[in-house]
C-alpha cells in the first residue's frame, strides 16, 4: 500500500505508513551535502580572484613567460594532469563500491586515489624544486609571484583532499561496513571532484595559455 | 490603531529619507581610473577581461549550485515515489 504523505509545519515531508506511524522523511538535499556546496562555492570565488589577478598580469604582458625565465614544464604536466584525471575515476569506482557494500573494493579504490593524488603532488614538487634551481622564484617578478600562488594553492588544496582521503581510508577499514562511511565519502569525493575539475581549468590557463 | 501605525512607520521611513545625501555622479576606484583612462592599450584590455571573468563567475557559481539543488531534489523526490509504490 503506497505511503500517504503530509507536509508538516515547517515543510518537512511525513510519510505515514500503514505499517507503522509517522516517521519524518530525509531532507532532499542533505545538509552535509549542502553545506559542502556552499564552501566549494566560496573555494570557487577564491580561485576566481586568483585566475582574474593572474588574467590581469598575462594578458598586458606581451612577452610570457619573460625571456630571462624558464617555460614551463609541458610534457611531464601534461602526464601528471593524466595522473590526477585517473584519480577521479578511481574514486568514482570508491563511490560505487561503497554504494554496493563491497568493501575490499572500497579500499582499494580507495588507496589508488590517495596513491595518485600523492604522485600528482610528488611531480609538481619536484618540477617545482626544478623551476626554482633554474631561477623561477616567487620573488622572480609577476610571472613567477603569480604562478606559485595560483598554482601553490591549488596543490595545498589537493594535498587537503589527500588527508581527508586517508583519513577516510582509514575509517573504511576500521569499520566492518561500507556503509558506516557513506558521507565522508560522499563529501570527500565531491572535494576531490572539485579539485580535479580546478585542474582542468588551471592547467589550460597557466601552461596553454 | 492600524492607522496609526502605517502613519508612524511612514514617518520614521520619511526621516530616514530625509537624510539621505543627494545624487553624486559614480566614482570609481582612483587608482584603476588613473591606470586605465585612455586608449585601450593592453593593460586596459587585461583589466577588462579580468573584470567580465569576476563578474560572470558569483553568476555561474550560484547557477550551477541551483541547477545542482534542483537535480537532487528531484532524484530525491523519484526515489521516495519509488519507495512508496513498492511499500
Amino acid at each position: 500500500m503506497p505511503a500517504a504523505r503530509r507536509l508538516t509545519r515547517t515543510g518537512s515531508t511525513l510519510r505515514v505508513t500503514a505499517t507503522g506511524g509517522p516517521r519524518a522523511a530525509a531532507p532532499r538535499v542533505s545538509n552535509a551535502r549542502l553545506a559542502m556546496a556552499i564552501f566549494l562555492a566560496f573555494e570557487s570565488m577564491f580561485f576566481a580572484a586568483l585566475v582574474a589577478a593572474y588574467l590581469v598580469f598575462r594578458l598586458r604582458t606581451a612577452i610570457w613567460p619573460p625571456v630571462d625565465l624558464p617555460e614551463l614544464p609541458l610534457a611531464v604536466t601534461w602526464l601528471n594532469t593524466g595522473v590526477l584525471f585517473a584519480s577521479a575515476v578511481t574514486m568514482r569506482r570508491a563511490r560505487r563500491a561503497q554504494r554496493d557494500g563491497l568493501r575490499d573494493e572500497l579500499a582499494r579504490a580507495l588507496t589508488a586515489t590517495a596513491v595518485l593524488g600523492t604522485v600528482f603532488l610528488a611531480v609538481q614538487g619536484s618540477e617545482w624544486v626544478r623551476l626554482v634551481r633554474h631561477g623561477l622564484t616567487l620573488s622572480a617578478g609577476m610571472y613567477g609571484a603569480t604562478f606559485y600562488t595560483l598554482i601553490g594553492c591549488h596543490g595545498l588544496h589537493v594535498l587537503a583532499a589527500v588527508v581527508w582521503l586517508l583519513v577516510v581510508l582509514a575509517r573504511a577499514q576500521r569499520h566492518r561496513f561500507a556503509g558506516a562511511v557513506r558521507v565522508p565519502l560522499e563529501l570527500c569525493a565531491i572535494y576531490w571532484f572539485f579539485v580535479v575539475a580546478l585542474w582542468a581549468g588551471l592547467f589550460p590557463l597557466v601552461y596553454l595559455l | 490603531m492600524r492607522a496609526l501605525v502605517v502613519m508612524c512607520v511612514g514617518l520614521v521611513v520619511a526621516a530616514l529619507l530625509s537624510v539621505l545625501p543627494a545624487d553624486a555622479l559614480a566614482q570609481g576606484c582612483a587608482m584603476c581610473k588613473t591606470a586605465l583612462d585612455g586608449p585601450m592599450d593592453p593593460t586596459t584590455e587585461a583589466f577588462n577581461v579580468s573584470s567580465l571573468f569576476l563578474m560572470a563567475t558569483p553568476y555561474t557559481v550560484v547557477g550551477t549550485l541551483g541547477v545542482w539543488m534542483y537535480l537532487s531534489a528531484r532524484r530525491a523526490d523519484r526515489t521516495a515515489d519509488h519507495d512508496d509504490e513498492t511499500e
